[in-house]
């Protein structure tokens, strides 16, 4: 018997961002860099633990426009692009530099796993869904669901849109898993009372939430954050444990500081020569290309920073694993103690986190678990379903209202910055309904119209926009984003009402916002 | 908030030009960077005889309002310059101030061109208010009020009636039945309130009279802000000790206190103090560097290890 559980939840997300109308488009890149050290990278370590007969359980969630971007043909081909660039780049390095040289080594680890990127991605016929799929139905991930396009549910004004983001995302991932989704990642885990309902609507057992959505909810949850409980309707909600995410999160003490991690700011897109590793680049835009030489080296400036050894790294990065599997030995022990039953822990994180920003994360997260199967049987790793299979009975109560921004509610997605935002949605959200409850049929460009208007308000909701304006990087492509498809729902919507489709227009805002063909826009009424 | 406009001399013919294509000015590539400058619209002459009357109004508003005081100020007039309208504070006395659409973003349209998308009603020609809890101590309440509930309400009265009104937000509280009321400027379109945890609200925007009734023009619906700490109410079926439960949060966010250092002693300390009043101090940090998934992770400044490092944006360029 175990001490405990371990139940890792990675919340892989991006919003839709797809512009064929440009040749080249620098926010596209966010995918590409995913892909090549996030997604891939993580899918290989799965499925070398399972090719090794490691027992695994991690829950991952890869929310729809992802999983739309994901089996898109214009952005597979365009990683492509991507990628022959940056092999070719990497290619020009290695001859640059002889093998034993530290940048000789670095630059035929990258072309190695560029290639291996390369290799894994046309294997899976360019859609890399069906790697994730595959171990899915394996038993080794649960794959859950999302908003359909990250929206902040509880920010939404009408019943009926918060109904459509869940509905929706369940549709699609019936399209991309070929099942219903049996848990999901509030976005933002941003909760409010009565949320619960539509995901039991949806079927959906369980949803992931902030350690003081539960540990504030009416009554007292009598085993803190270390169960579930069901929220009213039976949806239990499992909450975040603060120990593990700071030992990965914390700015002090957190593992992806240390010293021989490679360090993110020193990329040969900004420390290359213009004339050289500009044709590698978006329109000639200085950015990361993900070459990166240099580790963290210390407090020191960003010129002071050594040469990165991927040894020494991987070392760091097994004994990290084992430190947070003792760590989590320890915790597990004495929770069993203290509560009386075996407790679970529940540690969410950004999946981009693991190789986006921590290089190492993938190697830290293979390790873990190899170390978790063959070195001790404390600890054991779980998927929240089945948690709920072996353990049925659980406290019922009404969780509080929380999201896992800054200060822990909405002030992320509700300030200064960009507050401006809801009134437009709302009455969008209110439009939608409208044309949704008078067209309970229709054909042809219509029904391609109220499909599109659909779409639009999906795309204009995405909470990624108001955080990218609160941030204050990039405000202006949020800005531009939310409002493009604001007007294009308007526009939309006054042409319905006046029944005179500009069919030319619609057709190409079709082919520009492509997300969710399959959308049936009655899900309004 | 308008920046000091740039001059020809701070551009180059290059950068004009992607600005030029952008907007699809013709005959570009045959102009020079002073034409350019004068046909992109960046010169103070034209961008400056058209708006300069306006900045001086757009001073004494608050910097998001005026930052939106773009060219669709001047269209949509709030109830406030409308004939007949009380005057309800100082600021707005100048009946005649087209006072600036509250919706728009916060984007000031000087400067280089930066595409921010296209603009957006500055009303829908509606009578609403709406009512968003952002934490357990603010909501957050925006309104319209250009459906004609105003006129409506107007109508009957006479100028007697009229004259004093003061235009409010009145904040009721459900449970208790008490409710205050915040004066404020229509024109303003939204308005940050503070309130109590575990609470349940309904505000409505409105005038009241000299005669101290007031006149209803919008209202929200009812909105709850959630608790702020460890609640009161124990499940009996689930009962627990207090000191255990005690125990068990303490464990929870003490984690967190455990490096020494006197910061985090004080830190530990009041968190104890909190925990005896049942109200958790949450460490909140943690979730500051979590803040949103997905595409944060290339907004924010990266977490862990990047963070202690991050340079200036400059000195990322070599």
């Amino acid at each position: 018997m175990p001490a405990g559980y371990f139940a890792l939840v990675l919340h892989a997300h991006l919003p839709f961002v797809r512009h064929p109308e440009h040749q080249e488009f620098l926010e596209e890149g966010w995918f590409y860099e995913a892909l090549t050290e996030t997604y891939l990278p993580l899918l290989l370590a799965y499925e070398r633990m399972a090719n090794d007969g490691v027992r695994f359980r991690i829950t991952m969630s890869l929310t729809p426009p992802l999983c739309e971007m994901m089996a898109d043909p214009l952005l597979q081909g365009r990683y492509i692009q991507n990628l022959d660039k940056l092999e070719h780049l990497a290619e020009r390095e290695c001859a640059a530099w002889k093998a034993e040289t530290p940048i000789g080594i670095m630059a035929r680890m990258y072309r190695d796993n560029f290639r291996a990127c390369r290799a894994r991605f046309e294997s899976a016929g360019r859609n890399v869904i069906g790697g994730f799929r595959a171990l899915q139905d394996a038993g080794f991930l649960e794959i859950i669901t999302c908003g359909a396009t990250h929206g902040m549910l509880p920010l939404m004004r009408t019943e009926e849109a918060i109904r459509a983001q869940i509905e929706v995302a369940k549709t699609n991932y019936r399209k991309h898993f070929g099942r219903d989704p049996r848990g999901i990642w509030l976005p933002e885990c941003a909760y409010r009372p009565g949320i619960e309902g539509h995901l039991k609507a949806a079927g959906i057992r369980f949803f992931i939430m902030d350690a003081h959505g539960l540990l504030f909810a009416t009554p007292r949850p009598k085993y803190g954050v270390f169960r579930p409980a069901y929220a009213p309707g039976g949806v239990a909600a499992f909450a975040r444990d603060l120990e593990s995410a700071k030992q990965v999160w914390s700015r002090e003490e957190g593992y992806p500081g240390d010293y021989d991690y490679r360090e993110f700011y020193r990329d040969l897109g900004h420390d290359g020569e213009q004339t050289y590793v500009g044709p590698y680049l978006p329109s000639g835009i200085r950015t990361n290309l993900g070459i990166k030489y240099h580790r963290i080296t210390g407090q020191v400036e960003l010129h002071q920073k050594a040469f990165y050894d991927p040894r020494a790294a991987r070392e760091k990065a097994a004994a990290h694993a084992g430190n947070f599997m003792f760590n989590r030995q320890h915790q597990l022990n004495y929770l069993r103690d203290l509560l009386g039953t075996e407790p679970v822990i529940t540690s969410p994180y950004d999946a981009e986190l693991f190789g986006h920003w921590w290089y190492e994360g993938p190697q830290f997260l293979e390790f873990l678990y190899r170390k978790m199967h063959f070195d001790q049987s404390d600890v054991e790793s779980i998927t929240p379903v089945e948690f709920l299979d072996r353990h049925q009975t659980h406290q019922t109560l009404q969780p509080a209202a929380s999201t896992w921004g800054d200060k822990g509610y909405f002030e992320v997605w509700l300030n200064g910055t960009n507050d401006w935002i809801y009134r437009h949605l709302h009455k969008a959200e209110e439009r939608m309904v409208e044309l949704a409850r008078s067209h309970p049929v229709s054909s042809g460009w219509e029904e391609r119209a109220l499909k599109q208007a659909a779409r639009e308000l999906l795309l204009a909701q995405s909470s990624d926009w108001a955080f990218i304006m609160t941030t204050g990087t990039m405000a202006a492509y949020a800005e531009r984003r939310t409002r493009e498809h604001v007007a294009r729902f308007t526009r939309i919507y006054e042409e319905i009402k006046a029944g005179r489709i500009d069919q030319g227009w619609l057709a190409d805002v079709e082919g520009k916002d492509t997300i969710f063909q399959e959308i049936d826009y009655r899900i309004y009424r | 908030m308008a920046r000091k406009p740039r001059g020809p001399e701070d551009y180059t013919r290059e950068e004009l030009l992607i600005m030029a294509e952008r907007v699809n000015l013709k005959y570009r590539s045959r102009k020079s960077k002073e034409q350019l400058y004068e046909e992109l619209g960046l010169g103070e002459k034209k961008a400056g005889a058209r708006k300069s009357g306006r900045r001086k109004i757009a001073a004494s508003m608050p910097a998001r309002r005026a930052a939106a005081g773009g060219e669709d100020a001047t269209e949509e007039r709030a109830p406030l310059g409308m004939p007949g309208a009380p005057v309800p504070t100082a600021t707005s006395s100048t009946s005649s101030i087209p006072l600036p659409s509250p919706f728009a973003a916060p984007a000031a349209r000087t400067g280089p061109y930066v595409d921010r998308g296209p603009d957006l009603p500055a009303n829908y020609g509606d009578d609403v208010l709406e009512a968003l809890v952002r934490d357990p101590r603010a909501l957050f309440v925006y309104w319209e009020l250009a459906g004609g509930a105003y006129q409506r309400a107007c109508a009957g009265k006479s100028d007697a009636e009229l004259a004093g009104a003061v235009w409010v937000l009145r904040v009721s509280r459900i449970d208790g039945g008490q409710f205050f009321d915040i004066p404020v400027d229509p024109g303003v379109g939204n308005w940050y309130l503070h309130v109590d945890p575990a609470s349940a609200y309904q505000i409505k925007i409105g005038l009241v009279l000299a005669s101290g009734s007031f006149v209803e023009l919008a209202s929200s619906r009812v909105v709850s802000t959630p608790p702020d700490s460890v609640s009161e109410r124990v499940d009996e079926q689930w009962m627990l000790v207090s000191e255990e439960f005690d125990r068990l949060v303490d464990y929870t966010v003490q984690q967190h206190g455990r490096q020494p250092g006197s910061a985090q002693m004080g830190q530990l300390r009041r968190r104890r103090e909190a925990l005896r009043r049942k109200v958790v101090e949450f460490p909140w940090n943690i979730s500051s560097r979590i803040s949103s998934p997905g595409v944060s992770s290339w907004m924010t400044s990266p977490r862990g290890g990047a963070s202690r490092i991050a340079p200036a944006p400059s000195s990322r360029r070599r």
